[in-house]
Formats: C-alpha cells, structure tokens, sequence
C-alpha cells in the first residue's frame, strides 16, 4: 500500500512510455508520420550499418563524458571548500550555486548566447582593451556545447559531492597526517576512496542527461554539432519517423545500461581496493 | 452521524473521495470535443470566446489582432509559434489539443487532408473570400480551397552581405561552390525539402525528384558542402545577416525584405537562383478539434478584407493572393522585385510536391547532413 504512489508513477511514467518505444522500434512508419502495424527489423538494420549514426553516438558519449569530467574537475574543489573551508561562507555560496537554477534552463542558455556573441559585451571589452582583433568566434562550436553544459550541470555535481565531503569524519583524514601520509596520498587514499558514493552519483546525474542533451547543442553548437538528442527529436519531428527515432532511443537506454554498469563496477574496485575492504 | 467537516476522515472515506476525484478529474478530460461544422442551411451558431492561433513567428500583424479584439471585446486571442511545418505537424499528430487556426504551406495541406486533420472551410462564413485572385482557387494542393484559403506567396533563395561578397551572388552555383571561402558563415533553412530541392536545382534536376541516382549525388553534394555550413536556422537568420554574422543565407524572401526595410538597411540583396527554386504558398487552416471553429472562420474573413490584407503586407514584407489588396500595401513593397518577382523569374520556380518515397529519401539525406 505504501508502495502504490510510487508503482503507479513508476509504472505510468517510465515502463509504460519505454513500453511504447520498444515496440514502435519494431514497426513500421507510416508516411509523414504515425505507425504502422507491420513488424520489421529494417530499423535495427539500418542503425548497425551506417556510420553517420554511429558517429552521433561517439560524438555523443565523448560529449557526455567530457562534460561530466569537467564537471568533476571543476565541482569537487568547490565541494571541497564549501565542506571544509567556507565556513560561515557556505551558505552564501550554497545560494549562489542554487540561484541560477531558478531561471529557466532556456534562458540561462541563450543568456551564453548574449554574452559571447561576435558582437557581444565580452568581445567588446577585450576589442577594446586590445587583447582580441577580430571576431571572437566562441559560439556554434562544440566548445561553447562543453561550456553550456558544463554551467547548466555544475550544480547537480557539486551537491551530492558537497553531502558525501560534509559527511567525511575529518579525523580520518588527521590520522592519515599521524601516520605519515602527505597531502596528496592522503586525498587519494583516503578522501576520494571515501568520498566515492558522492563521486558516483554526481557523475550519473550528469552524465545520463548529458547523454540525451538537446536544447544546449542546438542553441550554442550551430551546424557543427549534432547529439543523440538532436538527432532523435529530428527523427520525430521533422522526418516523422517514428519507428526510426524509437530505435535509436533504445539504442540510447542500451548503452546507458552498459556504461553504468562498468562504471560501478570499476567505482567499487576503487573503492575496496583503497581501503581494503 | 457528525458532519463530515468536523470529524477526521477515515481511511476508507479517503479512498473513495480520492477514487471519485480522479473520476472526474478524467471525465472533465475526455469531455469537451469540437462543436461539429455547421451545414449552412441551418443557422450560424454564435461564435465562440476564444481563439487559438499557430502560426509561424512574425507572420501576423499585431495590429490586426487588436483590431479584430476590438470588434469581439470578450474573445480571449492567443497565439503560438513554430518555425516549421513538420514542427506543427508533429504537435497536431501528438495530439496537442485547443488550437484553431494553422498556417501551412501548400505541400503540407495536401498531407494534412490525406491525415484527416483539417476541417472543411464553410464558405457561407467567408463573405470576403471573393476577393482572392482566381488563379490562387486552382491549386493543387487543394482545388477550390475546401479545406484551406491562401495567406501568403512567396519564393525561397537566398540572401547575402554586398559588404562581404561586392561582386555578387546570382546562382545556386555561387551558393555552393563558394562555400569553402566563408566557411562558418553559411546558413542554411532548417528543411529537408528545401536544403535538397536546392541541391537538386543546382544539380539541374527537378525540385520534387525522387529518382535515386539523382538524390545520391545530392546527398555527395551536400556532405562536401556540410563542413562549411555555420547554422542551420529558419527562425533566425534575418537576425544573423543583418548582424553579418553569416555572408549568406538560405531563406525566404519576405524575411529579406523586411531586413532591407529596416533602418538603416544593412547591405543585403535577395536573389531567386538562376537554376531556379521554390515558389510556396501558405494557407490559412482550421483544424478538426478547433473548439472555436466559428471564431476561426470569422478571424479568417476579417483578414481577407483587402484592407487587411493591405496591412498584413505592410507588416511582413510578404505578397498576399488578392490584388484588390494593392492599393492599401504601402513603402513600395509592390513594386519590390523581392517580394513581387516578375514574371520571368516567377517562370523557373517549382512548388514543392514531394512523392512518400521522395520524402523518405529527402529525410534520410537531411538527416545524415545534420549529422555530418
């Protein structure tokens, strides 16, 4: 009985839309749009052989996974100070990272768009002071793609971080010093080993949304770049093939699958390994 | 028994109060379907209080939607966008529910029709519908206008900066083969029909060719072309060749002249391509599940008045189907060989008519070239 709010969401608003799609991955579509009830593999085929297909895929994973790096690269730091050094800082900064979220993802990307501009505020200042001659040339490129989606996830890799770090018992990290570690083996053997669970979950928060990103490369990547998502929503959409597009949304929970579950694996060998468990 | 206010619900009342709920909750949905067309013997039901438009972004005067609020003081007037017409096909397939009036181009109404998504026009409502030129009633998309009443005409070319390319662009030659010198500063309507009708006129081929061979050196074509292209927009490229953020720029012609009319008028010249290319027209349309269909049929009457039609003009730079129209469009925009081609020019345009198997391909092709 207390199980049931979650059954019914569970069951209404996952298995049953998943549900759909891998059936419709098995049919036929009908002309300019809809589904036919004719079984077919052709979608299935017509992935596995074509190398543009699978080169959004790659673009895509590399994409996920350097967004989720820098993610990590520049969230754990900050994590880390807010946990041991910001002191009566923190909340400030808690709000400052909170902030922004309360605009509306859209804006906040098109706002990227304003500010970086060719014609831009940050282009004319460094015009001006003599540093840029010419055209800033930043935006419909993949790294305005890695910038925008680097600033729209931070948030969601720094708070599990910042949980995990609150809760590391620092003096843990004390004994290490007693026992003669330095600064740095200390942080790798003790505080990332412990810190692993927080690492985790930042990383698949942002990585399987990254996966399926499509407003971010559409706005900020201009013809250059072209994601999974894109390519899906176009097969809907535009080419209103919807067999197609189903196909390659199972392709995508698929390789999500596959990805986490090495990811896990090679997390929990870190894990026991560093603290021989 | 106390009143149900002042004693605590107990569990099972909860249950079924929430069972009964959710029971109405889902009647109230399923209720409300669109009032059935009137037959125009019987008499005109009273027009509704609400009227929902989609349509493609700047493409109706906002003058004329005050004006037309003001002779219907209680209508609640919405409006919705989309920059394509498979954009509005996906939604109104998806089901999306409360719109009246669509703008499709030609092609799309003919697919429409075909799905069953259109309601017939009563033309008993559109007193003002002799005002349309005859030759716009013949149509083959949809011959004496049942289910839809023309809007506006237009070409698709492209546009470049004079500032940045001052010898000049006249031909789908010059648009491809001088890509690699502005690489990054291309762009390109976000269609599948027109990136490869285009390629296909370049090519020398008909617009609305499905033959194989023919659309395998489009797709060669434009894989080659595909790392030079900068955008591929057809909602904000007035915005970027006004700026000059792109040398040149698939689009349509109403679109350039509206940047020409701007002050000061960046240096931008349209030019219909030699080879040829696409001559359209888009309709007004009213849906099957309109809940306001008698409103739509009057908001369609009102701007077939040629003075509205006059305004429309004046505010979109576009060519309306109605010469009666001429002596209220203002600026020049009739004499304006952009938004009014001659003749000879109007002579090498095709409309776009793709055959299923054509679209299938032209889809394919899009999407590998997006991909590229």
């Amino acid at each position: 009985m207390l199980l049931a709010p979650a059954t019914f969401w569970y069951l209404f608003f996952f298995a049953v839309p998943i549900g759909f799609i891998l059936v419709f991955s098995f049919l036929t579509s009908a002309d300019f749009g809809g589904i036919q009830l004719q079984f077919s593999l052709d979608n299935y085929a017509q992935l596995a052989q074509s190398t543009v297909y699978l080169r959004v895929f790659r673009s895509t994973i590399g994409m996920a996974a350097a967004g989720t790096a820098l993610c990590l690269l520049i969230g754990y730091p900050f994590a880390y100070f807010l946990a041991t050094r910001a002191g009566r800082w923190k909340n400030l900064f808690l709000v400052m990272l909170i902030v922004p979220f309360w605009t509306s993802f859209l804006t906040r990307t098109y706002a990227w768009l304003i500010l970086l501009g060719d014609h831009g505020p940050l282009s004319n200042v460094l015009q001006r002071a003599h540093l840029l001659h010419g055209d800033l040339n930043f935006l419909y490129s993949y790294k305005a793609i890695l910038l925008g989606v680097t600033y729209n996830y931070l948030p969601l890799m720094v708070f599990p971080l910042y949980v995990s770090l609150e809760r590391l018992d620092k003096r843990l990290l004390e004994a290490a010093k007693d026992l003669g570690a330095g600064r740095w083996a200390t942080f790798r053997r003790v505080t990332v080993p412990l810190t692993m669970p927080g690492i985790l979950i930042g990383c698949l928060l942002v990585f399987i949304p990254l996966m399926g990103e499509y407003v971010v490369p559409s706005i900020l990547g201009g013809a250059r770049s072209f994601m999974i998502g894109n390519l899906i929503g176009d097969e809907f959409i535009s080419a209103h093939d919807w067999a197609f597009g189903s196909a390659l949304a199972m392709a995508v929970i698929v390789i999500l699958l596959i990805l986490i579950t090495i990811y896990f694996r090679a997390a929990r060998r870190v894990t026991s390994s560093e603290l021989s468990l | 028994m106390k009143p149900i206010t002042t004693r605590d619900f107990s569990r099972r009342e909860f249950l079924v109060f929430s069972a009964a709920a959710s029971g109405g909750l889902v009647l109230a949905a399923c209720g409300g379907s669109a009032l059935a067309p009137a037959a125009s013997a019987t008499p005109v039901p009273p027009i509704e209080n609400a009227l929902n438009i989609y349509n493609w972004s700047q493409y109706l005067n906002p003058d004329t939607v005050t004006q037309f609020q003001k002779l219907n003081a209680s209508m609640a007037i919405k409006q919705d966008t989309y920059a394509s017409n498979e954009d509005m096909l996906a939604k109104i397939e998806a089901g999306a529910k409360g719109y009246d009036i669509v703008v499709p181009t030609g092609y799309m109404v003919k697919i429409m029709i075909d799905k069953k998504l259109l309601l017939p026009i009563d033309h008993m409502l559109l007193t003002n519908y002799s005002h349309i030129d005859k030759r716009f009633t013949l149509s083959g998309y949809d011959y004496g206008n049942k289910y839809s009443v023309p809007k506006d005409w237009g070409t698709t070319g492209f546009g470049f900066r004079k500032d940045k390319i001052p010898q000049g662009m006249t031909s789908w030659k010059d648009f491809f083969e001088m890509a690699p010198k502005f690489s990054g500063k291309i762009s390109v309507l976000d269609g599948a029909n027109e990136v490869i009708g285009s390629t296909l006129k370049y090519l020398g081929y008909s617009y609305n060719s499905d033959n194989d061979q023919q659309l395998s050196k489009v797709k060669d074509t434009l894989l080659a072309f595909k790392p030079h292209v900068g955008h591929i927009d057809s909602a904000n490229y007035k915005n970027l060749i006004a700026n000059g953020d792109v040398a040149y720029s698939m689009g349509w012609n109403g679109d350039f002249a509206a940047v020409l009319a701007l002050t000061p008028a960046p240096p931008v010249q349209y030019v219909v391509p030699a080879e040829g290319s696409e001559f359209w027209v888009d309709t007004w349309a009213i849906l099957k599940t309109a809940p306001d269909p008698i409103a739509a049929h009057a908001f369609i009457n009102f701007i077939l008045d040629p003075k509205i039609e006059g305004q429309e003009a004046n505010y979109s730079y576009y060519a309306n189907p109605e010469t009666d129209a001429i002596p209220y469009i203002t600026n020049g925009i009739t004499k304006d060989p952009t938004v009014y081609p001659t003749s000879d020019v109007l002579a090498k345009l095709e409309s776009n008519k793709p055959t299923p198997k054509g679209q299938r391909q032209r889809d394919q092709i899009y999407a590998e070239f997006k991909a590229a």
